[in-house]
């Protein structure tokens, strides 16, 4: 057995858009574990090795020896899972990764097998499980959406600026299930042990990498919120699946003109202004249930702290405000959470996903003659996420705190050309 | 004769066919109809008249259906009766006119119950609102004021794929985005993020009316007390078996399972949310009841709960156990209507009598217990303003004042409730100027706690004539003023003598607005003034408030409409939380 760990390293992957990171931890006689938490991308850079993502996923195979310990997929989104998917010949980066095969896969509530992939089947924990439903109408929802945005009449007639067809379709993308990603997460923790877990769940994780203390802050499940909460919470199963069916049908799937014997090929004078008002309404409508989908499923992201000794590490995914406020009303986190060590940046930099009563909380925050400085660690590329200035991602504002306030590191910092060897931004970890 | 000469010896309005709820509420497998009432007059295509313009335009398809045309002289649908759901759904022309008269006739109710005309509070002063009947293939209604429309949505049919469900054709749904309009012409000021309360008042208000509108429709009474209480083969219940079931709600616990039962998932679902709210006095205060629909809830409960007490009232007072246990179903349904109808009145009336600006709960209930004490003066023979005030009571709601002459009512509103100084103020101004009425508050300032080194406008004068259920008329003027103070700063609040909100000293600069309502009797004299002062001691906590639930803090700083707030009632979303980088 052995002792806890003496050092760590976190390797953060430049894999454009998206989440890829490895925690090493190193023990006194040479051991190490290994601990990655999500793989995935919406868009890669620009200027990249061909076959990046299965490169970057051998980088990770040499990093740890052929071998990990825990993997976790904080959330279903594209750019956190899409490097888990798996194709026939066993050549693409969710083959290589299955290949480490990890001891224990972790994942949240929002995911457990018997609701994630098929959402109509009954779960054993109906009320804990009541989100999976929402979960599948939002991916069918999602796909409307990007079908919408590529080729669909309403995108047209609803003259979207490019930006905004742009947003509307990484939303699609993003929110789609990716069903081969999802299926070889099953099949890697089916092979060993799977854990979907809510905030103060047993993670598991004791004995696997010794003398690491693993909390689980969140996603908080219905149970846990306030009957007030409880009660909405539960209508969105229903909410999801009207908006889900509705866009499916906008996108062209379903059917066309309600009422065919009645069509009127000219707008008359008096309605004109009218209808350019409504193509408005609608044009918004589309924009605003984009976001609102997108904030739903990053608010299922698995909070993580990591503790060795006094040294902690946060590793939020892309949770938002509603995941982090059951966290943050419990006493003893907030405690916790003042002496992080190593913040991953939630959600690549957004405006919400780093709550500034979160950030404020951050005793070690301090200029660089600080002893123990805060590290901050950044997964993100400008210019993907957010279709206006004030939700352009990352948020100017937070990237200014983190470079004045943090040693701050940017996996954007690592230029990626078609020459390049290294892909990952090295970040060491001093146990205290 | 000429054409123009019948015109003229036509009624004043016209009954029009129009859905009793929606079209799965059915009695003998046929959609329940109902005729509502609606001001007459010559339509054009549309239909199109001088307070509505119905635009069947598809935003989703691109499609525009041909108008529908609605005769002056006849009802079209008057043997719709006969038609089944299909055909009704398949019919756009039915489409057209349900949502026309709905719309229409809650306008008429507004106008009835408040004893005037009524507008528009759209920006640029447009007499006619446009309603999208098939707006979008979206689960989602509402009202927008930039763009002066109702636009309603239609979506494939939860459980049934075969059809489509048409918010147009759900008559709470029409009378909630009419109301939503009706209030904005009405109180503007009150779609200002403000105290919880007022973020969820909007919201109650329109479910309250939509609910009441399609309660005090008999027929679909007759169909809730069928289904809960057997009946003898005269169509009668036993009277103890029907107060019981009023007293317990079940009436209406059975029903609120029904109407609308295919919009649950938008979160339309007042009637069944209220129901589930037992009573309780925590629940007003309960600070885990800050996002609006949850607020809301409790106003819309109470208001259901005393629905329920004047309906056992009336119904106790119109049968007599000793002559018979029995009484007739269409007695027990027109009483419950009835019901419906007068706290329908009494609670649109309330409008006037409420302040301008920051409204809560209990300048509601004030409101509403002074609106009827005014109307009728007398309340001995069901005890309504009681009722009402006990059913509040229930939920924690207490009246925002309570003057000596009638419990709960408000008071004169004057400092040391002195007389205003009238002198060379002309009386016809202050039946109808802006310019008289402001003369008259600039003239008692201090009289009406008129902060005078900040912008003040006379937003409305509106005469009012009103009969009681007794024919007594009342006649007053209600005006409406407001005061604002742009981007106020930390020197600001100071001089105004409120504490400074900590995001101020963060270069954050708000907008203040306080105002008051005035009501004038006929001969011109203040009765009374409603307000919330613009240096309120409540301004820190209502600007912390919005700050923290993510509310515009200036005129157009992207305050989110009502499609975004009918979303978020669908889909659980917590308020968007300031917490963020900005």
């Amino acid at each position: 057995m052995v002792d806890a760990p003496v050092s760590g390293t976190l390797f953060a992957f430049n894999v454009g858009f998206g989440d890829c990171l490895l925690l090493r931890f190193s023990y006194a006689g040479g051991e190490r574990r290994h601990v990655l938490i999500d793989f995935g991308s919406t868009r890669q850079p620009k200027e990249r090795p061909g076959n990046y993502m299965a490169r970057v996923a051998r980088d990770i195979r040499d990093l740890c020896g052929g071998k990990l310990d825990v993997l976790v997929a904080t959330h279903r989104h594209k750019d956190h899972i899409s490097g888990f998917a798996t194709n026939k010949s066993g050549s693409a980066p969710g083959n290589i990764i299955a290949g480490l095969e990890p001891d224990l896969v972790l994942q949240p509530w929002t995911e457990h097998p018997e609701a994630a992939v098929d959402a109509t089947s009954a779960p054993k924990r109906a009320n804990d499980m009541h989100f999976a439903k929402s979960l599948a109408s939002m991916s069918r929802t999602a796909a409307a959406l990007a079908r919408m945005a590529r080729n669909n009449a309403d995108a047209g007639v609803l003259r979207m600026t490019e930006k905004e067809r742009s947003y509307l379709s990484f939303i699609g993308e993003n929110n789609v299930s990716n069903l081969k990603a999802v299926k070889n997460l099953l099949a890697m923790g089916r092979k060993s042990e799977a854990r979907y877990l809510r905030a103060g769940d047993d993670p598991g994780t004791s004995e696997i990498l010794p003398g690491v203390e693993v909390q689980v802050l969140g996603p908080p499940d219905i149970t846990q919120h306030d009957t007030v909460r409880k009660q909405r919470a539960r209508n969105r199963d229903e909410y999801w699946h009207l908006v889900a069916t509705a866009s499916r049908r906008a996108a062209g799937q379903d059917s066309d003109v309600l009422f065919p014997g009645h069509v009127r090929k000219t707008v008359p004078m008096w309605a004109r202004w009218g209808c350019d008002r409504l193509r408005e309404l609608r044009r918004q409508s589309l924009l605003s249930i984009a976001a609102s989908m997108d904030r739903a499923l990053n608010n299922t992201s698995l909070i993580l702290l990591f503790t060795v000794g006094k040294t902690s590490m946060l590793f939020p995914g892309d949770a938002q405000w509603e995941n982090w406020e059951f966290a943050l009303s419990q006493p003893e986190i907030v405690e916790k959470l003042k002496n992080v060590d190593l913040y991953k940046v939630g959600h690549h930099g957004s405006l919400n996903a780093t709550p500034k009563s979160l950030w404020s909380l951050f005793e070690n925050r301090g200029t660089g003659r600080k002893r123990g400085r805060l590290t901050s660690v950044m997964s993100t590329m400008h210019g993907v996420h957010g279709h206006t200035k004030d939700t352009a991602v990352p948020r100017s504002t937070l990237v200014e705190a983190l470079e004045k306030d943090t040693a701050f590191e940017t996996t954007e910092d690592l230029k990626i050309d078609r020459t390049s060897e290294t892909f990952y931004v090295e970040v060491p970890i001093a146990i205290r | 004769m000429s054409e123009a000469s019948i015109q003229a010896l036509q009624p004043t309005v016209r009954r029009l066919t129009v859905l009793a709820q929606d079209p799965d509420i059915q009695v003998n497998g046929k959609p329940l109809l109902t005729k509502v009432t609606v001001p007459r007059e010559r339509l054009m295509s549309g239909p199109r008249g001088s307070r509505f313009v119905v635009i069947d335009y598809d935003a989703t398809t691109d499609t525009f259906y041909r108008p529908f045309e609605l005769p002056d002289d006849r009802d079209p649908y008057d043997r719709a009766g006969e038609m089944n759901v299909d055909q009704l759904l398949a019919d756009p022309g039915f489409h057209a006119q349900n949502v026309y008269a709905i719309a229409a006739s809650t306008l008429f109710e507004f106008e009835r119950a408040l004893g005037r005309q009524i507008g528009w509070g759209f920006d640029y002063g447009s007499h006619r609102i446009k309603l999208f009947p098939h707006a979008f293939c979206e689960a989602n209604a509402f009202y927008s004021r930039a763009d002066e429309s109702l636009a309603f949505g239609y979506f494939p049919h939860p459980r049934n794929s075969r059809r489509t469900v048409f918010t147009c054709l759900s008559h709470d749904v029409i009378a909630h985005e009419t109301t939503h309009a009706l209030l904005d012409g009405l109180r503007g000021e009150l779609m200002r993020p403000s105290s919880p309360d007022q973020a969820a008042f909007h919201e109650a208000f329109a479910d309250i009316v939509a609910l009441l509108m399609v309660l005090k429709n008999e027929e679909l009474v007759a169909v809730a007390v069928d289904n809960e209480l057997p009946r003898t083969r005269t169509n009668a219940v036993k009277i103890d078996d029907a107060l019981e079931a009023i007293r317990k709600g079940s009436f209406l616990n059975g029903l609120a399972e029904e109407l609308g039962k295919a919009l649950f998932g938008m979160g339309r679902d007042a009637l069944r949310q209220s129901t589930k709210l037992a009573p309780g006095p925590g629940h007003y205060k309960d600070p885990r009841r800050t996002e609006p629909h949850d607020r809301g809830e409790v106003l819309v409960a109470a208001v259901m709960l005393a629905l329920h007490k004047l309906w056992e009232k009336r119904l106790a007072g119109k049968t007599d156990r000793t002559r018979s246990p029995y009484v007739a179903v269409w007695r027990v349904a027109e009483e419950g209507a009835k019901a419906a109808d007068h706290l329908l009145n009494m609670l649109i009336r309330a409008i006037d009598y409420l302040p301008p600006v920051h409204v809560d709960f209990g300048d509601f209930l004030s409101a509403a217990l002074t609106a009827d004490w005014q109307i009728m003066p007398r309340d001995d023979r069901y005890d309504y303003r009681k009722l009402l005030r006990d059913a509040f009571d229930a939920y924690g709601i207490k009246p925002a004042y309570d003057a000596p002459g009638e419990p709960g009512t408000w008071g004169r509103g004057t400092r040391d409730d002195r007389e205003l100084d009238y002198t060379g103020i002309a009386f016809d101004g202050l039946r109808g100027s802006v310019d008289g009425v402001f003369e008259l508050i600039w003239q008692n300032r201090e009289a009406l706690y008129i902060h005078p080194d900040v912008f003040t406008r006379v937003r409305s004068v509106r005469p009012v004539w009103r009969v009681g259920p007794d024919g007594f008329v009342l006649r007053e003027t209600v005006a409406e003023y407001y005061q604002l103070l742009k981007c106020a700063s930390t020197s600001d609040f100071r001089a105004l003598k409120i504490r400074v909100p900590e995001f101020v000293d963060d270069g954050i600069r708000p907008d203040l607005v306080g105002g008051g309502t005035l009501v004038f009797d006929e001969y011109g004299r203040l009765k009374f003034h409603v307000h919330n002062r613009i240096h309120s001691c409540h301004q820190h906590d209502r600007l912390m408030s919005i700050w923290q639930h993510g509310g515009a803090l200036q005129k157009g700083e992207g305050a989110q409409g009502f499609a975004e707030v009918h979303r978020r009632r669908g889909s659980g979303d917590a308020v968007f939380r300031r917490d963020v980088w900005t």
